[in-house]
C-alpha cells in the first residue's frame, strides 16, 4: 500500500504539472482534466496537488501503522 | 443590476445556500422569473457571486467554529503522530476529507460543462422539482429501513470511510442547479443511518471547505476591472449574505432536532413546478 500511495504522489504531481504546462489541444476530455491549452488550469493544478499531498499523508500512516 | 436587486440576490443566496432548496437554481430561476437583466457570466456578476459565497462559507466557520478548531488540530496532530485513532474530531475530520475529495473532483472537473448545459431556466426547474422527490424518496426509505428493524442511528464518528464518500459524491449531484447540495447531502447522510440533525450537520461540514476553496480560487476575480464598478454591491451583499447563512444554519439546526426534510421537499415541487410551466408556456421567455 506505501508503494501505491508513492506511485500516486508522482501520478499526481505529473498531472498538477500538465494542469500548469497544459500542453494539449481543447477538447471535451483536455478541458475537463485541465490540459487543454486554451487558458492555464490552476484550479485543477491545486486539485491536483492537494491529491499528492493526501498521497504523502497516506504514506506517513502506512509508515507508522502496526507500531504500538 | 441594481443595488436593491445586488442586495435582495445576497440574501436568496446566504438562505438557499444552506436550506435545502438550491442557490443556484434560484439564482436562476428567480431573476428570470423577475425579468431582470442580469448577465450571469460576465466578470462583474461573477466577482459579485464570488464575495457572496465568501460570507456564506465566512458564517458556516463561524458558527462551527469550536468544531473546526478540534478539528484542524486533531486532524494535525493525526498526521504528526502519522496514525490514525478513532477520537471523534479526528474521524469527523478524515470522514469530512474522504467525503470532500469526490465532491471537490467532480466540481473541478465538470462544473464549466455542467453549467454551460443546464445553466437556464427551463432544466433548473425541471432539477428543483427532481430535488423534491429525492428528499421525499429519502424520507421514505429511511423511514422503511428504520420501521422493519432494531436499526438505530449513528453518530457521525461512526460512519464508515466508505459512507463518507457516498455522501460527498451525492453533494457532487448540486452541481446540476435546482439540485440542492445540502439537501442531496442530508437524504445521502439519512441513508448511512445519521439522524436528521446529525445528517445536517454533516453537511453543512461537509459544505465548508467546498464553499470555501470555490470562493477563495475566484478571488483574482475581484481584481478584474469590472469588478470595481460592483465593489460596494459586493462587500455589502457579502456581509448580508453571511449574516442570512448565519440565521440559516441556526434556524435549520434546531429546525432537524425534530422536523424532516418534506416540507421543503413540497416547496420545491411547488416552486420548481410552477416555473417549469410559466418557462415551457412561454407565459415567460
Amino acid at each position: 500500500m506505501k508503494a501505491l500511495a508513492g506511485i500516486l504522489v508522482v501520478i499526481f504531481v505529473i498531472l498538477a504539472a500538465l494542469a500548469i504546462l497544459h500542453p494539449l489541444a481543447p477538447g471535451k476530455i483536455t478541458s475537463a482534466i485541465g490540459f487543454s491549452n486554451d487558458k492555464p488550469h490552476i484550479k485543477h493544478a491545486i486539485a491536483y496537488f492537494v491529491l499528492a499531498l493526501l498521497s504523502l499523508v497516506w504514506i506517513r500512516f502506512q509508515t507508522n501503522a502496526g507500531k504500538v | 443590476m441594481t443595488f436593491a436587486q445586488a442586495l435582495f440576490l445576497a440574501v436568496l443566496q446566504g438562505v438557499s445556500e444552506l436550506f435545502p432548496i438550491s442557490s443556484l437554481g434560484h439564482t436562476i430561476l428567480i431573476p428570470a422569473l423577475l425579468r431582470w437583466s442580469v448577465d450571469r457570466s460576465s466578470e462583474s456578476f461573477l466577482a459579485f457571486v464570488v464575495v457572496l459565497h465568501l460570507g456564506t462559507a465566512l458564517a458556516l466557520l463561524v458558527f462551527y467554529r469550536r468544531e473546526w478548531i478540534a478539528i484542524g488540530g486533531a486532524l494535525v496532530a493525526s498526521v504528526v503522530r502519522g496514525r490514525l485513532s478513532d477520537a471523534r474530531y479526528e474521524k469527523i475530520g478524515w470522514l469530512l476529507v474522504a467525503g470532500t475529495i469526490p465532491v471537490g473532483l467532480l466540481g473541478v472537473f465538470f462544473e464549466s460543462s455542467v453549467r454551460s448545459l443546464f445553466g437556464s431556466p427551463i432544466p433548473a426547474a425541471s432539477f428543483l422539482v427532481l430535488n423534491a422527490f429525492v428528499m421525499f424518496f429519502g424520507e421514505w426509505l429511511r423511514n422503511r429501513q428504520f420501521a422493519d428493524s432494531a436499526r438505530q442511528s449513528r453518530p457521525i464518528e461512526a460512519i464508515s470511510y466508505a459512507d463518507a464518500v457516498k455522501v460527498g459524491l451525492a453533494q457532487g449531484l448540486a452541481l446540476l442547479p435546482g439540485i440542492s447540495r445540502s439537501g442531496s447531502s442530508i437524504v445521502a447522510g439519512l441513508l448511512v443511518d445519521l439522524d436528521h440533525e446529525a445528517a445536517a450537520k454533516y453537511s453543512f461540514l461537509l459544505a465548508t471547505p467546498v464553499i470555501l476553496a470555490a470562493s477563495v480560487l475566484e478571488i483574482p476575480k475581484l481584481f478584474e476591472p469590472a469588478a470595481h464598478v460592483v465593489a460596494a454591491q459586493a462587500v455589502t451583499g457579502g456581509i448580508l449574505a453571511g449574516l442570512t447563512a448565519y440565521a440559516s444554519v441556526a434556524f435549520l439546526t434546531r429546525y432537524f432536532e425534530h422536523n424532516d426534510l418534506r416540507p421543503f421537499g413540497w416547496y420545491c415541487l411547488l416552486a420548481g413546478g410552477a416555473a417549469l410551466i410559466l418557462f415551457t408556456t412561454k407565459v415567460i421567455s
